[in-house]
């Protein structure tokens, strides 16, 4: 199992290498490029000149490239072409108000999914499973940034409850953050929920089908032990596939919401450097997302092989 | 790297016991789902020819109207009728759907076809590659392309495209892995037949069912994406009428006309609603065997 | 449909039960006793209710359908059929337990057999503790003589082999000593000589407990292994019951009469065909019709001397099949060696294979020997059977002997043609005179073409008016209308299939026809069927036959020449009746005498 999990770690390393040359390209490759940029449209030549010098702009491509990714494993993510401040602490701060949002809607997501998605199963053929099935089948067509601003109309504008946006930091207001926390967490759980919940309905059908659960009634089990006892982690494996899939739909989905928000997380670092065009700290904050979604994703493959002995000997 | 992992369990095709006898479904998704395409579709041509207002103008006078009168659904932040935006707003939804689906089939039926008809070192070497293509969310490539390129429906279109691409070689891998492990093809090698047709006429037919299923949800999560990126300022520009931007526009005028947010949020629904139930709807009809995961 | 009257109560006992769909009505009114300790076989095709029978006896018929009649169980249990779900729950696994078809899905994939062979014990709490339970678990399991009986407690299902795996589902049914245990095919799946471990330890199991057998099968040559009376169900009727001897030896019911005769492949007729039973396959009749069909003097259960021979053997081969088998594992034999220049010339063929993924990260990929250096020769005109139980390398030889793989080492030559690091491009004329019959008649045919695309497949360079022209002719020749060439695949029957399959394999006019497994799929009386016709094409066409299977009565019938695969090497090779009644080889011994067979009781019949 040890070897698996080895190998898992090495093909995501590869992955992560590749992923960061195909960054740092399509981030390199501007028509209209880093200096001039830098400098604003009244720049001369010479000037753009000089800066690019400065930038290290006229080297080899892969000169830049080694450059660059040399600073990034080390955690150097260089600093910014438009306010010169350092990237690395910004992605840094905005990294773990991110996490906290991501996190606690992916349990809200669970919470919400794994019930729902078992019992619109179980109770296919009847009104309550139907029902349940037409509401998430509706939560998925709803995007997460819509229901966000639905959110904020009815409990910041209307009944007051809720701040509309912003953030506190937990260690100053940490009845602040929770309040900050709430609409945001909810409106990226829900949506994720939906879908997920959709997953574990066909992968409940789909076990409920299976032979051994057959077999477990065969021994005597009641339908819903049986399903209990020999279904349920049979269903997990497909969803746990799904849900590596959807994990980067949930972080760029994070990127909306924390706009509709006004939450200082990497989402919206992202959108205020791409308005900036300022291109080394895009480099570093897309870097960080696609690191973040191989790595969530090389995780739930670790789990896998855990859950799944089949997997344990040969890949 | 989940997308080369052989979902171990439950197998992907088998003969199943407790079938219903025949396909014969209720098909209300299906039914459900072309109505509310239909709608969208109507909106879109009719908006072609006539709206009720010039959704693009600006009407100083009749800023923020509620709902009902002249207006049905009122009027925005610069007076332009609500349903007529609306209306107007479904051509650019449609569009980007039609274009961003179209590109990711074109790029990635054939990589996957490729991959999946070549077991071993090729299919290994493909898939690598469509799993780096993965860890990019088409949101956030569209995001990148716009910082690049400038932000406008046509990048956003492009970087959609290219972003769902890698879903579709997916699935079209693994249909296609099922295809060749057929008798029939085998019995088509014997009798000399080469690569091309296989792929051709064997591969490709018994795949479009669940390449249509992908096409359809995949449309459906380009209309999400393209209003999410009109939301950030990142989609369609001004003045052209975006479900998105009407949103982002309507967001700052919450606490003085919150239905404003309620319209283009409905419309955006309907379309992805729509889009879903059709691809549901169609999965419920193929063949039960030629079923794939997502 | 009568039971004997006796003044025991019968551990099962089934009146009247009917199963209905929404569409149709599935079995009507069957009707059964069952004594204690009575070994009953209950045999039909695909669709007859056997299965059917079985799970509504279990109480595990899915939503769709619903039962009505009675079922009981010896002990005043009340009546199944209207029991509640928590009743039938402490009666299943406990009072009454079942073996099902497929061991490799039977299993939780995630769960130690030992634990799911203990649940079913603390699920009914038979022994105290949950300690016992997996002593208890151990027990069975070496009971059910599974090597390592500890060890293999603690596997996982994939690390066991089929056979295993359907010792440790036997192992769990009888943990509580039920008084009646089912068994849906359990064997079907798996190898001949696997196959008879299992039925001979079904029988000493259950002989041992008393316990009754209600035991589901297509094949008749099990049953006569394992019970003492058969059912005979037909379009969800029973239509016989008696003692296997009576009934395979004399059968009353026209349809018994005919499927025994089907089963039969060493029985055949003065022309040295198969029995068949008369019956198109889209629409089969009802029992009665069908009684009433066959009764018809002109019907072909009317009676026919039936005269032992093996028609293959009598072809017009002209040189003597030598009889040769390996004695050791290692020497280089060349069976069935023919003089001159024979159809097809096989020398010191390999094929390995890399697994992949080594034992340790770096290590190279293990080598898995598919064929480990095989010799024979095939004359023009010889019927050459090639026999074989899983893992034994006769798919890979088939795949090779088709230019569908690649040797990893010697050659292969037909007519003259090598094979081995043969480019596709020469291989044009080849791939024309060397054509496949498959085996799954589900598969074999692309479902998005129409008949007359699928069977022009191999044609080619020819005008569209020719293509159909030929298409014609063969549909015909394989005794289907011409008009089903604009139908797709889905609108017929299995064997219907299997002549499309034929048609596409003959209309190129090749010299090589190989058969993989071309009838295992398919019922019984189908499969004669479909073995007359492939044999008449042989002889019309003057094909060279090449037939894989792992059946060997199948292979007896449609070969005159067999050679058995076992591990990668041909290990005896000879004129099939030869070596079917003397085998020289102790793995040839072993899988002849592995072999169900009725012939032996049904030519007492006869003597």
């Amino acid at each position: 199992m040890l070897l698996t999990i080895a190998r898992r770690i090495g093909i995501f390393a590869a992955t992560l290498v590749a992923a960061s040359i195909i960054t740092f390209l399509m981030l390199s490759i501007l028509p209209g490029n880093a200096a001039r940029v830098a400098l604003g449209i009244d720049a001369t030549e010479a000037q753009v000149a000089a800066q690019e010098q400065l930038m290290g702009l006229d080297r080899p491509l892969y000169i830049q490239f080694f450059d660059w990714f040399g600073h990034l494993v080390i955690g150097d993510f260089g600093t910014s072409t438009v306010s010169g401040q350092e990237i690395g602490p910004q992605i840094g701060d905005a990294l773990a108000i991110t996490g906290v949002l991501v996190i606690s809607s992916v349990i809200l997501a669970l919470l919400f999914a794994i019930p729902m998605g078992i019992l619109s199963a179980v109770r296919q053929n009847k009104a309550d499973g139907v029902i349940i099935s037409g509401i998430s089948q509706i939560g998925i067509s709803i995007p997460g940034f819509l229901f966000g601003i639905l959110l904020v109309a009815l409990f910041a504008v209307k009944l007051k409850w809720l701040p509309a946006g912003g953030w506190d930091d937990p260690g100053v207001d940490f009845v602040g953050f929770l309040e900050h926390l709430i609409l945001p967490a909810i409106a990226l759980g829900s949506v994720q929920g939906a879908v997920l919940s959709r997953y574990v309905r066909s992968s409940v059908l789909e076990v409920m089908r299976e032979d051994f659960l057959r077999t477990a009634r065969a021994k005597g089990l009641t339908p819903n032990r049986a399903l209990m006892r020999h279904g349920l982690r049979n269903a997990a494996i497909p969803v746990m596939t799904v849900l590596g899939l959807q994990i980067a739909s949930l972080l760029i989905g994070a990127v909306v919401i924390e706009r509709v928000f006004a939450i200082p997380g990497l989402g919206s670092l992202l959108l205020d450097k791409v308005a900036l065009r300022d291109l080394p700290s895009i480099q570093g904050i897309v870097m960080v997302l696609v690191a973040l979604v191989l790595l969530l994703n090389l995780l739930i493959d670790i789990a896998y092989t855990i859950v799944d002995p089949r997997l344990r000997s040969a890949s | 790297m989940t997308t080369t992992t052989p979902a171990p369990a439950p197998a992907i095709s088998r003969l199943r016991r407790n079938a219903t006898p025949s396909g014969k479904r209720r098909n209300g998704n299906l039914i459900v789902g072309l109505v509310l395409i239909g709608l969208i579709v109507f909106a879109a041509v009719l908006s072609a020819f006539w709206t009720p207002f010039d959704p693009e103008g600006v009407f100083p006078q009749e800023l923020l109207l509620p709902p009902g009168g002249e207006h049905l659904l009122g009027t925005d932040n610069f007076g332009r009728d609500v349903l007529s935006s609306i209306l107007r707003g479904a051509q650019i939804s449609l569009i980007v759907g039609v274009v961003a689906v179209g590109i990711a089939a074109v790029l990635g039926v054939p990589f996957g076809i490729v991959a999946g008809m070549n077991p071993g070192r090729l299919d290994q070497f493909m898939m690598r590659g469509n799993d780096i293509l993965l860890a990019f969310p088409a949101l956030l490539l569209a995001i990148i392309f716009g910082a690049v390129f400038g932000a406008n429906t046509t990048t956003a279109m492009i970087a959609l495209g290219i972003g769902s691409a890698p879903s579709f070689a997916s699935i079209a891998r693994s249909g296609t892995q099922q295809v060749m492990s057929r008798e029939y093809v085998q019995a088509s090698k014997a009798s000399g037949k080469n690569g091309w047709f296989v792929g051709v006429k064997h591969v490709l037919p018994n795949i479009s069912g669940i390449l249509i299923v992908q096409a359809s949800v995949s449309f459906g999560i380009a209309v999400l994406a393209e209003a999410a990126l009109s939301y950030l300022g990142l989609g369609t520009t001004p003045p052209t009428p975006s479900w998105g931007r009407m949103l982002q526009d309507a967001q700052g005028y919450l606490y003085v006309q919150p239905l404003l947010v309620v319209w283009p949020g409905i419309a955006i629904a309907i379309a992805v609603l729509g889009f879903n139930l059709l691809g549901d709807g169609l999965r419920d009809r193929l063949d039960p065997r030629m079923q794939v995961k997502r | 449909m009568t039971t004997t009257d006796s003044p025991i109560e019968p551990t099962l006992s089934v009146r009247n039960l009917t199963v209905n769909s929404a569409f149709a009505e599935l079995l009507h009114g069957v009707s059964f006793d069952i004594a204690p300790g009575e070994r009953v076989g209950l045999i039909g095709e695909s669709g007859s209710g056997k299965s059917l029978t079985a799970t509504s006896v279990m109480g595990l018929l899915p939503e769709t359908l619903a039962a009505n009649g009675e079922i009981h169980l010896a002990g005043g249990h009340g009546d199944l059929v209207h029991a509640s779900e928590s009743a039938l729950s402490q009666l299943r696994g406990n009072t009454m337990a079942m073996v099902f078809q497929e061991p490799m899905t039977a299993l939780n994939p995630l769960m130690r057999v030992g634990a799911q062979v203990a649940e079913i014990m603390t699920q009914h709490r038979t022994v105290p503790t949950g300690q016992s339970a997996a002593a208890r678990a151990v027990e069975l399991l070496a009971q059910v003589k599974l090597p390592n009986p500890a060890e293999a407690a603690l596997a996982f299902p994939h690390q066991l082999s089929g056979g295993q795996r359907q010792r440790v589902m036997l192992a769990m049914a009888l943990a509580n000593d039920p008084q009646l245990l089912l068994c849906d095919e359990p064997t079907t799946a798996l190898d001949v000589t696997v196959q008879a471990e299992v039925l001979r330890l079904i029988e000493g199991l259950v002989t041992e407990r008393g316990t009754s057998l209600l035991f589901i099968t297509h094949d008749i040559g099990v049953v006569a292994e394992v019970c003492e009376r058969v059912l005979v169900m037909y379009k969800g009727d029973i239509v016989e019951d008696g003692t296997v001897e009576q009934v395979i030896t004399n059968p009353q019911h026209p349809y018994t009469k005919a499927l025994i005769a089907a089963s039969n492949l060493s029985v055949v007729d003065e022309r040295g065909r198969l029995h068949t039973i008369a019956t198109s396959a889209i629409t089969l009749p009802t029992a009665a019709e069908l009684a009433a069909a066959l009764e018809e003097p002109a019907a072909p259960s009317a009676p026919i001397e039936p005269t032992i021979a093996t028609p293959a053997s009598a072809s017009t081969l002209d040189f003597v099949i030598p009889h040769q088998h390996r004695t050791d594992p290692d020497e280089r034999v060349i069976f069935n060696e023919v003089e001159g220049e024979p159809l097809i010339r096989v020398r010191d063929l390999t094929r390995q294979y890399k697994r992949r993924g080594g034992s340790k990260l770096f290590s190279k990929a293990p080598v898995v020997h598919g064929l480990r250096g095989l010799d024979f020769d095939v004359a023009k005109g010889q019927r050459f059977g090639i026999v074989g139980e899983s893992g034994s390398g006769k798919s890979t030889l088939m795949r090779l002997m088709c230019a569908l793989d690649e040797p990893t080492g010697g050659s292969i030559t037909v007519s003259g043609q090598e094979l081995a690091g043969a480019k596709e491009r020469d291989l044009r004329d080849f791939r024309s005179q060397v054509q496949i019959v498959f085996q799954d008649p589900m598969g074999s045919l692309d479902p998005r073409m129409k008949v007359e695309q699928i069977v022009a497949e191999p044609l080619r360079g020819v005008s569209r008016d020719e293509s159909r022209e030929r298409v014609i002719a063969q549909l015909e020749s394989v005794g289907l209308e011409a008009d089903v060439m604009h139908r797709h695949p889905h609108q017929f029957s299995g064997g219907q299939r299997q002549r499309i399959s034929i048609a596409r394999a003959l209309i190129t006019r090749p010299r090589v026809l190989v058969a993989d497994e071309a009838v295992s799929a398919l019922d019984v009386s189908v499969r004669a069927q479909v073995l007359n016709l492939l044999s008449d094409l042989v002889d019309e066409y003057a094909l060279t036959l090449l037939f894989v299977s792992h059946d060997l009565g199948v292979i007896r019938h449609a070969c005159d020449t067999v050679a058995v695969l076992s591990d990668g090497r041909i290990v005896e090779c000879g004129p099939t009746d030869d070596v079917y009644d003397n085998p020289l080889h102790p793995y040839t011994q072993k899988l002849v005498s592995a072999t169900p067979s009725i012939s032996e009781l049904a030519g007492r019949a006869r003597s």
